[in-house]
Parts: C-alpha cells; sequence; structure tokens
C-alpha cells in the first residue's frame, strides 16, 4: 500500500541505514577502546563512573525510598505471622546471651586488667559514617552496592563496609556523596583474614558465587566446618576482629565461607574510618569526620 | 504537513519518538533498585537486550545506534561492570536484528521469541568471555546462565507492553 512513498523515500533511506551502519561500526569499536583503555589506565575510567553517578544517585535515592517501604510492609506483616514462635525464641536466647554477658563481663576485666600489666599499646580509634543503600547495581560479573555517603561525608577509597551482622565489603570508588562499595562476594575482592580459633591468617577471596573462598591458608593450617572467620587487621586498612561468616564447607583444600550479611538485607550500612595511614590517600585520615573535611584534605584525596 | 503544528503537538511527537530510550534508561535505573529480594541481584534480567531487540525489528530509526551506546554505557557505569562491555554486546544484538529483521517481521510471535532466545544466548557467551578476558579469570557461569533464562522468560511481557507502545508512535513518512 505504501509502496509510492518507499519509493520516494527509498534513496534518503538507504543513505541514512548506511550512514547507521558506519555509525554502529565506529560505536563498536569505540566500546571495545573503552574496554582496553579501562583495563589498561583504570583511574581514567573511574572519574567517568563517578561522575554519571553523581548524577543518577538522586534518582535511585528517590526510587530506592518506596521500594524499601514496600520491603518493610513484607517482611513487617511476614512477621506478625511468627510473632510467638519469635516470642519464645527470643526468650530462649535470652535466657543464654545472659550467661555469656556473665562470662563476657569477667573476661573484659581480666583482658584489661592485662593490658594495664603489659602496658599494651591500643588499636586506633576508629569512626564511621553511616549511609543508606540506593543500589544493588544487578548482574552477573560484578557484585557491587551504592550507598549514599561520599567524600564529602569522610567515605574514603579502601574503608571497610560494615552492618549490624558483619563486613560487607569495601569502598571502591568515592564521589562526592555517593559510593561504590565492593561486595565480599565479587571476583575482586580480596580481604586478609584470620580463623578466630586457630589464629590461621588467610585471604577471604570472592568468585562471584555465593560463598567466597578461603586462600593462602598455611599448608599446617586447617579449617574445620563452623570455624568463625574475622578480619585479621593485616595490611592495617580494616580493623582487626570484624566478624566475617563460618566456614561451610571444606573439600580437598577449597574452604568455603557462608557469610554473616546477607546482601539482600542490606538497607543501611556503616563506613569504618581506620584511623591510620591510608594507602589510597595522600595523608592519613583524621579520626573525625568533621576534620576530614577541612578543604586541604579534600584537596590531597581527589588528586 | 508538519508546518500548521503547535508547539506542544511537536513535544508530544518528541516524546513518543523518544520512549524507546526512555524505556531502555527506565529499566537501568529499575535493575539497579535495592530490592531486598534473595538472590535477585546477580540474576536481574537484562531488560535492555529486550529493549534493543524488540525496537531493533519493529522500528529501528527509534533506536539508532548512538543511543543503543549510551544505554549500554549508562549500564555499566551504574552496575560497576567493565565499561564497554554492554554497549559492546548491545551494538552487535542490534547489528545483528537489524540485518535479520526481515525473517521476524510480520511473523507469529514464536519465531521472533526464538530469535530473542538464540541472540540472548549469544549476547550470554559473549558478555562472558568479555569479563572473563577482562578479570584475566573463568568468571563463575551459574548467574550468567540463571540470568539468561529469566531474561528469555520475561521477554513476552515486555514485548507486549512494547506493542502497545508502538502503536502510539507516529510513522515517518
Amino acid at each position: 500500500m505504501r509502496s509510492t512513498g518507499d519509493r520516494v523515500a527509498r534513496i534518503p533511506l538507504s543513505f541514512k541505514v548506511a550512514g547507521q551502519r558506519v555509525t554502529l561500526m565506529i560505536l563498536l569499536v569505540l566500546s571495545a577502546a573503552f574496554l582496553i583503555i579501562g583495563k589498561a589506565n583504570p583511574p581514567l575510567m573511574e572519574g567517568l563512573r563517578t561522575t554519571v553517578i553523581e548524577g543518577t544517585s538522586p534518582v535511585l535515592e528517590v526510587l530506592s525510598r518506596p521500594v524499601s517501604a514496600l520491603n518493610y510492609l513484607v517482611t513487617e506483616s511476614r512477621n506478625l505471622l511468627t510473632l510467638h514462635e519469635e516470642n519464645r525464641r527470643l526468650k530462649e536466647e535470652n535466657a543464654h546471651l545472659q550467661q555469656w554477658q556473665m562470662v563476657a563481663r569477667r573476661l573484659e576485666q581480666e583482658a584489661s586488667g592485662f593490658r594495664d600489666l603489659l602496658n599494651i599499646k591500643d588499636d586506633p580509634k576508629s569512626s564511621f559514617t553511616s549511609a543508606r543503600v540506593i543500589g544493588d547495581t544487578g548482574g552477573p560479573f560484578v557484585h557491587t552496592l551504592l550507598m549514599n555517603a561520599g567524600h564529602s561525608d569522610g567515605v574514603r577509597k579502601g574503608q571497610a563496609v560494615v552492618n549490624g551482622d558483619g563486613l560487607i565489603g569495601r569502598v571502591v570508588e568515592t564521589g562526592t556523596g555517593s559510593s561504590r562499595i565492593i561486595l565480599l562476594t565479587d571476583l575482586n575482592s580480596r580481604v586478609p583474614v584470620l580463623i578466630e580459633k586457630s589464629r590461621y591468617r588467610a585471604a577471604l577471596t570472592g568468585d562471584n558465587t555465593e560463598y567466597p573462598q578461603l586462600s593462602y591458608l598455611p599448608l599446617n593450617g586447617k579449617a574445620t566446618l563452623g570455624d568463625r572467620i574475622v578480619t585479621s587487621g593485616h595490611g592495617g586498612l580494616l580493623p582487626p576482629g570484624l566478624p566475617v561468616g563460618v566456614v561451610r564447607s571444606v573439600e580437598a583444600g577449597n574452604v568455603r565461607v557462608q557469610l554473616y550479611v546477607d546482601r539482600d538485607q542490606v538497607e543501611f550500612v556503616s563506613a569504618i574510618n581506620f584511623d591510620r595511614f591510608h594507602p589510597f590517600d595522600d595523608q592519613p585520615i583524621n579520626s573525625t569526620v568533621e576534620q576530614t573535611k577541612s578543604p586541604t584534605d579534600e584537596k590531597g584525596a581527589k588528586s | 504537513m508538519n508546518e500548521h503544528q503547535s508547539p506542544f503537538a511537536i513535544a508530544d511527537t518528541i516524546a513518543r519518538n523518544l520512549l524507546p530510550l526512555l524505556f531502555a534508561i527506565g529499566f537501568v535505573v529499575l535493575g539497579s533498585l535495592p530490592y531486598q529480594i534473595p538472590m535477585l541481584g546477580p540474576v536481574f534480567p537484562t531488560m535492555t537486550l529486550v529493549v534493543v531487540y524488540f525496537w531493533s525489528i519493529c522500528r529501528p530509526e527509534l533506536l539508532p545506534p548512538a543511543a543503543v551506546f549510551l544505554v549500554g554505557f549508562f549500564q555499566d557505569v551504574l552496575s560497576g561492570a567493565p565499561l564497554g562491555l554492554s554497549s559492546f554486546v548491545l551494538l552487535l544484538v542490534q547489528w545483528l536484528a537489524v540485518h535479520q529483521r526481515r525473517v521476524f517481521i510480520g511473523k507469529a510471535f514464536w519465531i521472533s521469541w526464538a530469535g530473542f532466545g538464540l541472540i540472548a544466548i549469544g549476547a550470554a557467551i559473549v558478555s562472558w568471555g568479555i569479563a572473563s578476558i577482562y578479570h584475566g579469570t573463568l568468571v563463575a557461569a551459574g548467574a550468567v546462565f540463571t540470568q539468561l533464562l529469566i531474561t528469555i522468560a520475561i521477554y513476552p511481557a515486555i514485548s507486549w507492553m512494547f506493542s502497545a507502545a508502538e502503536k502510539i508512535i507516529p510513522h515517518h513518512e
């Protein structure tokens, strides 16, 4: 029916199609170039990334609120159904924990006594910045979260990110008001940890599966099911003793860890400002957020 | 014939023509929200694949390569994936779909669904390959496979929605 129209439009249309084909080829090459540049010079691409995310984070922040409200509703209604059962369980747990509290108090006294006797150097103080998770950026290749606090709030690259359950990951990119957290399960995540009971050191290595692996365990180091894994503090980047998870499986030297933090339940997180010299910054981070906001520090960290 | 249109009508036409791009950007943002649904994060369907495939077959002029590139770029920025990965794969999908559109156009629905399935499998393999080369190791493929299945399964619903939207976009002739 439209044959006359087609005939009239054929010349410019084919011209346009040819033009589009060339554009497509150029853009394909450009994408490949982006991949190569990103691999060769990550900081260059990181700057670009941070700028775009800064622009998008207000939108994500607004949209993440109804989502979290909905989640709240679902969780609350589910809780209502199991209220009785939960109450009974908590009473039992409470009785159990009270016994533990007595033990803990006694041990605390003992430990502080020993510390005084030995005149041991205290771990540096740490402060933290808490923020809301505004993005769980999907995809099978990277495991990251976005949070709505950035450089201006005292968040720095490399800081440990935790919630009430334990360690979540580390800060990998910071913008002015938003940051990206790399989860422990991500392919690029390496965290120095130790087996709490036996004190064997290892690296917790993510591989994009649900359960990260314990690698670089010493040859005589053994892990048994249910062993608690905590951060070791080696490298000085993460505070020692943060709970990470428990050993889930041990198969022919392949030790997998079940993390304490459930990625899907994370709503608020805290980035720990550990008071040590920071390898990614030009100068040590001060212990309070107010101090980190000074203009010299801003300049130092941006460079 | 367009000379006597009111500014409102022109804005309306532009907005309708921008629909495919807005769909793509909207899906990228929606895919980045924290849903707190167990295991959803890594396997959230690649909606942009559906957007690019559908519009490349149905109305290629509405989603030019530059728009596809931008959508892929935006997706990589938000997800933290290697920059250029999604753009590359989506442009490949567009190139294939535009080339083969005569096979699908005006045919039964299941043919275009099957076509999408094949292209989605190809796209998953290519992205997995690029990610593996980029990271210098074989990336775990379990999540890629699950994501692929979910994406193929969701195609009918999304394409039905797009078909409805397509009717309100004026033809350039």
